[in-house]
């Protein structure tokens, strides 16, 4: 099976971030998404349910937070995979310099059922990207495959 | 001045919630707010800066993801001192009962400045509350009082 990761210049441009992070780490280290993209236009990032990613105790759920942030990280990923099939061929310190100026603008959440279940894939697709901007939208399934909550972002393309 | 710290039935419900979640990781635990509501009307919590709170990209502000957090978090805060104040005078374990049911709908958050600063402070208020529905606006400001975001959520009421 085929990755991104197949991509040696993309690896090498994953590899940059990683590195930060691992020397002091950040947000995304702690939510600790597994890249589970099959090509640049597909973009999809996994989740393994955890304690400290608990919201009702009562019910075992998923924060609603966690939810937002994966949606989210997922919308980010998406314009970060646009972005890079952009650049690609350029020197890494460009697609760097491009690619960390990538933002949220704004970000809607529907629920639509309480985030139970063992691990969570997050998909999208761009629905529009510009030179400045970029709209997303983005789903979290179980692994049941049941459809725990929609989003809507807008990224700062950079 | 009062706070809802001076409230015998509201420490008494907090403190059924603590033993119940005492052994339990979650991802409020791992945010580590501090809640600093002077009364029930107005819901007020701060985050002081972490690293692990950051962004991979940027170091220095805050992850998109914990932004959108928070003001989810602060939201439901707000509904659960509303349906508190409504449910006055009733035993610990019922009121427990009702809030546990407390729940994101929908968050709608709009980045406004980079999440830039040492502490943040959330609050919010209740456009509507019903009986099964309640909505919310929520901000989020930096220790220099520049406004970082603004959010919008509806929560199930329990």
């Amino acid at each position: 099976m085929t990755s991104v990761f197949d991509d040696k210049e993309f690896d090498d441009l994953v590899n940059y971030f990683m590195q930060i992070d691992s020397q002091q780490p950040s947000f995304s280290s702690f939510l600790d998404l597994s890249i589970d993209s099959p090509d640049f236009d597909t973009p999809v990032l996994g989740l393994k349910m955890r304690d400290n990613l608990v919201g009702n105790l009562v019910y075992r759920t998923l924060h609603g937070g966690i939810i937002a942030s994966v949606l989210d990280a997922l919308g980010g990923h998406a314009v970060f995979l646009k972005v890079f099939q952009q650049v690609k061929g350029e020197p890494l310190e460009k697609q760097v310099k491009r690619t960390v100026k990538i933002g949220s603008i704004d970000l809607r959440i529907d629920y639509l059922r309480p985030g139970t279940g063992n691990s969570f894939v997050a998909s999208g697709t761009i629905l529009r990207t510009g030179n400045k901007v970029a709209v997303t939208r983005m789903e979290l399934h179980n692994e049941e495959d049941k459809l725990i909550a929609v989003g809507t972002g807008t990224y700062t393309v950079g | 001045m009062s706070t809802v710290y001076d409230n015998e039935e509201y420490l008494s419900m907090i403190e059924l919630y603590r033993s119940f979640s005492a052994d339990k990781p979650a991802f409020s635990k791992f945010l580590d707010f501090t809640i600093v509501s002077p009364d029930f009307d107005h819901p007020h919590l701060i985050v002081n800066m972490r690293s692990d709170l950051a962004g991979n990209a940027n170091h220095n502000s805050l992850h998109t993801g914990v932004i959108a957090s928070i003001l989810d978090i602060i939201g439901g805060h707000a509904v659960f001192m509303s349906v508190f104040k409504q449910m006055r005078g009733q035993s610990a374990e019922n009121k427990f009962k009702r809030v546990s049911k407390i729940g994101s709908i929908d968050l709608r958050v709009d980045y406004l400045s980079p999440g830039t600063g040492t502490s943040f402070s959330a609050s919010a208020s209740i456009l509507r509350i019903g009986n099964k529905v309640a909505v919310v606006r929520m901000e989020l400001h930096n220790n220099k009082d520049i406004l970082i975001a603004l959010g919008t959520g509806s929560y199930t009421v329990g």
